[in-house]
Parts: C-alpha cells; sequence; structure tokens
C-alpha cells in the first residue's frame, strides 16, 4: 500500500501533472467567479481538452478544475453578494457583510482557509473511508432523503429567529416555485399557466441569480455611499487564514456535513452549504451577529463545500452512482479513460486513484495560495464606483443566465426572480427561507412521494425506519430546543431577579 | 431635519396581500390537476396561505397601532426610488434592445449608458466609464463568444 501511495504521490508531483493542476485550479476559480458558470459547467468545457492526455493527467485537470470553481463562487459571494456558483450561496449571508465593513480580504482569507481544511480533509476521508462511507449511504432510501430535506427546511425556524412567520411564507414561495412544471411523480405540467417556458420548471440558478444578483444591484443602486466598503479596505487576508481556528468545533461540524452531504446522491452542494451554515448559526455563541458580518458564518459554509468534493467522490467510484451533476460529468470522464468503477479503482488502478487523491490535495494547497496573492486585489472591487459595479453585475449575472442554456426566458426569469427578491428584502422576508425552499423542493416532494407509495400511504414510514426516525428526532429537538432553552434563561432570570 | 412618513408599513401590508392573491390563484389552478399531482402544491399551499392570512391581519392591527418616522428625507426616499426606477426601466430596455440590436451589441449599450444614468457626470467619469466599458466588452466577447461558444440572440448590430 505505500509503495502504491509513494508511486501516485512521485505520479502526482511530476511534471506536467503540478502545471495541470495548478492551471486548472486557477481556470477553475477564475469560471467559478463568473455567475451562472458553475463547478459542472467549467468540468464540461475542460473534459474534451483532456481526452488526449494520460487518465491521471486528466483526473487531476478536472477535479482540481471542479474544486478552484467552488472557491471562484464564494469571491463573488463575499465581493458583490453574488454567489458564482450555487454552492456559495450561503456564504454571502455573512460575507458581503464583512466586504461591506471594508473587511473583504478577511473574509476572503476565512473562505480560502476553510475551504483548503474542508477540501483536504474531505479528499483524506475519500481515501481512507470510501467503502464504509458509500456503504452508509446506500442506506438511504426515499424516507431517509425526505427527512433530510425537512431537517434542512427545519432551518428556516433558526434562519428568520425575529420574523418566522415570514421566514415560513419565504419557504412555502419556494416550495411552490419548486412544484413549476412536471410533476415528478405523475408527469402532469402544474402551473405553467400555458408559457412553455414554465414546462420544464424554474431552473434554480437562473433564479438564484435573479434573486441574489439583480436585486442586489437594485439595493445597491438606491444606497448611499460611494462604494461596497465605504471608502477603505481595513482588513488583513492574514487575519482571515487563522480565524477559521477559532471555531474548530464549527469547522469540524461543517467538514462532516459536508462530506455526509456530498456522499449521498442527489442532495446538492447549495444543500449542505446551508445546513452547515445554519448548524453553526443555531450553536453560535453569538447567533445575533450572523448576517451582519460574523467570520463564522463564512467558515461553515465555505468548510462544508469543499469537504463536499471528497464526500461526492465516495459513491461515485465506488458504485459509480454520482453524488451530484459535477461526478456524473467526472463518471462520464472515467468511462471514456476506460477505468472501471467499482472496488478495482483501490486495487487494479490504485495508482491512477491515489494519484488523483494527491492532485486534490495539491489543488487545494494552490487554491489557497492563488487565494492569498489574489485577496488583496480581488477586495479592490469593493471599493469599485456603485454606479460602475452596477452594470457591471447586471451584464454578467444576466449573460451567464442565458448561456447556461441560451435560453432568452432565462434573462427575463433572473430579472423576475430579482425583483421578487428585491421586494423580500424590502418587505422584511429572508430571501435565504425563499432559496432553501427552492432547492430543497423536489428532493422533498419526491421522496415524500416515493415514501407514501412504499409504504401505502401511511407516515408512518418516516418514523419506523431508524435512520429517517433518528434524523425525525432530531428535527423535532432542535425545533423544540431554542424554545425550551428561552424559556430556561428566562426562568433563570427571574430566579436571580 | 424634516422626515418623512415611513412607506414601508405600507408594503408591510401590501405586499403580504399580493403573496395572498398569488398563492390562492395557484390552489384554485391546482383544484383541476389529478389528486398525486397536487397533493404536494396543495399542502404547502395551504400552510402558506395559513401563514400569509396572519401576516396579514397582524399587519392590520401594528399599521393602525404605530407609523414610524423614517431617517430619510423626502428628497433621499426620491433620490432613492428615481435611480430604483431608473435601472429597472434600463433593464427592461434592455431586454427589449436585445431583441433589435442583438444581446452583444445591447450590452455593450447597456454598460456605456446605465453608469451616467444612475448617478455618474459625462464631463467628470466618461474615461472611468470607457475603460470599464472596453474591459467588459471584451471580457463578455473573449469568455462567453470566443471561449464558451455561447450563441447570442442575433440583432441588426451583432
Amino acid at each position: 500500500m505505500n509503495s502504491v501511495l509513494l508511486e501516485a504521490f512521485i505520479s502526482a508531483v511530476s511534471w506536467p501533472n503540478i502545471i495541470y493542476s495548478f492551471g486548472a485550479v486557477f481556470f477553475g476559480v477564475l469560471m467559478g467567479a463568473m455567475p451562472g458558470i458553475s463547478g459542472t459547467l467549467t468540468l464540461a468545457l475542460l473534459i474534451p481538452v483532456t481526452f488526449g492526455l494520460p487518465t491521471a493527467s486528466a483526473l487531476i485537470i478536472l477535479t482540481a478544475s471542479y474544486c478552484g470553481a467552488i472557491f471562484g463562487g464564494s469571491i463573488t459571494a463575499i465581493l458583490i453578494n453574488t454567489p458564482g456558483t450555487g454552492g456559495s450561496a450561503a456564504t454571502c449571508l455573512d460575507g458581503y457583510p464583512m466586504a461591506q465593513k471594508g473587511q473583504a480580504n478577511t473574509a476572503l482569507g476565512i473562505a480560502a482557509s476553510s475551504s483548503f481544511i474542508g477540501g483536504v480533509i474531505g479528499v483524506l476521508a475519500f481515501a481512507l473511508f470510501a467503502p464504509p462511507l458509500s456503504r452508509l449511504s446506500m442506506l438511504f432510501h426515499s424516507p431517509e432523503y425526505f427527512a433530510l430535506a425537512l431537517f434542512g427546511l427545519s432551518i428556516v425556524a433558526v434562519t428568520a429567529k425575529n420574523a418566522m412567520r415570514k421566514g415560513l411564507i419565504a419557504a412555502g414561495l419556494g416550495l411552490l416555485f419548486s412544484t413549476v412544471g412536471y410533476s415528478p411523480l405523475t408527469g402532469f405540467i402544474r402551473f405553467n399557466f400555458g408559457i412553455t417556458y414554465l414546462e420544464d420548471g424554474i431552473p434554480l440558478i437562473q433564479a438564484m441569480i435573479g434573486i441574489f444578483a439583480i436585486s442586489q444591484a437594485l439595493v445597491l443602486v438606491e444606497e448611499k455611499g460611494a462604494n461596497i466598503a465605504g471608502g477603505k479596505i481595513v482588513g488583513t487576508v492574514l487575519k482571515g487564514i487563522l480565524i477559521p481556528f477559532k471555531y474548530p468545533l464549527t469547522l469540524i461540524r461543517s467538514i462532516l456535513f459536508g462530506i455526509g452531504f456530498g456522499a449521498l446522491p442527489g442532495v446538492g452542494t447549495a444543500t449542505a452549504n446551508f445546513v452547515a451554515y445554519m448548524t453553526a448559526n443555531r450553536y453560535s455563541k453569538h447567533p445575533e451577529t450572523f448576517g451582519q458580518g460574523n467570520p463564522e458564518g463564512v467558515v461553515a459554509p465555505e468548510a462544508a463545500n469543499n469537504a463536499l468534493v471528497g464526500g461526492a467522490l465516495v459513491p461515485t467510484l465506488t458504485f459509480g452512482i454520482p453524488g451530484n451533476a459535477a461526478t456524473a460529468l467526472l463518471l462520464g470522464a472515467l468511462m471514456i479513460h476506460g477505468l472501471r468503477i467499482g472496488p478495482a479503482l483501490f486495487t487494479t488502478h490504485a495508482i491512477i486513484t491515489y494519484t488523483m487523491v494527491w492532485g486534490l490535495l495539491f489543488a487545494q494547497l494552490f487554491m489557497l495560495i492563488i487565494a492569498i496573492l489574489g485577496a488583496n486585489i480581488f477586495a479592490k472591487v469593493t471599493l469599485i464606483a456603485k454606479e460602475l459595479l452596477v452594470p457591471i453585475i447586471v451584464i454578467l449575472s444576466l449573460i451567464g443566465s442565458y448561456a447556461i442554456r441560451g435560453s432568452a426566458g432565462d434573462i427575463i426569469l433572473a430579472i423576475v426572480f430579482g425583483f421578487i427578491g428585491y421586494l423580500l428584502k424590502k418587505a422584511g422576508y429572508p430571501t435565504i427561507c425563499l432559496i432553501l425552499g427552492l432547492v430543497l423542493g423536489q428532493i422533498a416532494e419526491i421522496n415524500f412521494q416515493r415514501s407514501l407509495l412504499i409504504s401505502d400511504g401511511s407516515m408512518a414510514v418516516f418514523f419506523t425506519r431508524p435512520i429517517s426516525g433518528v434524523i425525525m428526532a432530531i428535527i423535532a429537538i432542535s425545533l423544540v430546543s431554542p424554545a425550551i432553552k428561552a424559556k430556561m434563561a428566562e426562568r433563570k432570570k427571574n430566579r436571580n431577579n | 431635519m424634516k422626515t418623512a412618513k415611513n412607506k414601508l408599513l405600507h408594503l408591510d401590508f401590501i405586499f403580504p396581500v399580493i403573496l395572498l392573491i398569488f398563492v390562492s390563484v395557484l390552489l384554485v389552478e391546482s383544484l383541476s390537476y389529478p389528486a398525486k399531482t397536487r397533493q404536494f402544491p396543495q399542502l404547502i399551499g395551504g400552510i402558506t396561505l395559513v401563514l400569509l392570512v396572519w401576516e396579514v391581519v397582524s399587519r392590520i392591527i401594528k399599521t393602525s397601532a404605530k407609523t414610524k418616522e423614517a431617517e430619510e428625507t423626502p428628497e433621499e426616499i426620491s433620490t432613492r426610488r428615481k435611480k430604483f426606477a431608473t435601472l429597472s426601466i434600463a433593464m427592461g430596455g434592455y431586454l427589449g434592445l436585445i431583441f433589435v440590436i442583438g444581446h452583444f451589441a445591447a450590452s455593450v449599450v447597456f454598460l456605456l449608458v446605465t453608469p451616467f444614468i444612475t448617478g455618474m457626470t459625462l464631463k467628470k467619469d466618461y474615461l472611468k466609464v470607457l475603460i470599464m466599458v472596453v474591459i467588459m466588452t471584451l471580457v463578455v466577447y473573449l469568455l462567453f463568444v470566443r471561449f464558451l461558444q455561447v450563441r447570442f440572440i442575433p440583432g441588426f448590430l451583432f
């Protein structure tokens, strides 16, 4: 085993693999920073480039670019409140307020450091625990997936602490929007009102671009102040790099979420990102500062979304079941290169697999270096005059929306959701809840219906199966515990008085 | 300092009413769907509707109970609204222009015009705007047209 690891290491550090890794990360960061260009699209763009390369080099390029794209998505999330990829959406919530305080470079440092730690542990988890993790993921069926979706939605209760009703309304709207188009169970078209474009449903990325970027442009244009940072940048990158170490529990918890959610096919990066953020909020010593530029609110989603890369490789490489769209593409690339998916990857093709693992570890390092070197330059975006920044945001977002499918309808949809997001913000409804509903809607509905089919319509299926039962219990506890805590605190206060 | 009555309270009321109508329309529409198709949207829509009714009622009570003084002066509110309206109209114009002069050309026009209509002055800031337009046009062209080979909606210009 040691000789395989050594041979793989030598292959990973050899010329030109190391250059491929750096180049792919750099390319991924640039692509990820463009609204609408996801990690999946970045990977898809690079697949044809890798056809003529040795298998190990191809895998290094593909996985490294994907990691870079996920981090790239966080750059715009922090600087202009516009996530480059869906997996960086939760990073906006505290990253952007930090940028508004002139701490964009600190926030970028936190994102880089957390992504690095999350990415490294995620990859190591894949390398060390792939077989048991994949067996565990196979225990999840429809009732468990529904319970997980419900767990994600229960987060609404925490997110909208002071506006629980508004949060639930926004989540309800998100869930309703997710039901537009073909019913996943019957194929019947719903709520399209005769508009052909809506038959395929509301595209998530385009809607998110609208809610985050277009609404942000509308908010920015009417805000006072010459630029986002208020005239100066006061943070430092180094400070940001060290911050994640102040929150070890948040870091570990978020990484576990990332690996776990990654190992579950179809759950998605955005879900892991949000769940990690909300859980950090729930257990934080200062939950009241979340959403106002709390560094812990950047640590959690960033650690989770990069740890997810390692997690998503588990079912992909052990069973051939891709964890998400990006790993589905990776799977295709593996097959093109003639690799057999399954245990053979860790025996017959062990050198190639472990070369990829080393390559991924180096990719995390390169990502950190690019972030450290670039953070101060990237942060300057927050000093650009708003009148110049607003058209840039609008144009990149709308072209990004269009570029995904080449549909003019996507531009209109992004603008419509931009106004919806703007109105929600103005009326005090947490937009994050709308997004959470949109993200989890389909997962919740399809698994709810499937579970009822399995159980002949009995809801008991969600409580009698061990894993879904445990998740349901966690949901119940997490919903009730804030009220109990508040009650106990009140009693303590009364006793002291 | 002169202050204005905060209109946000009105938005607080109007917005949930609009949502209430929207969700009601969806629920009525769902009645025509097969049972299994409408089960989930009706469940969610029903819960959301109840919450919205609750929200509207509580807003009526709160709005009649208190009015807030805004931190902004009427001039500031007017400027803010003007800028918001200008950008909204500019985005609408951009959307229309896409189908006339083409997506790429419309994007260049939007980049060129928006800074000036949202607050920059032609005399002082023209160079900054010009530099931004050149850089962004290059980025859009190289990344989307050349590299990603996105086929923009054609018009009579490009």
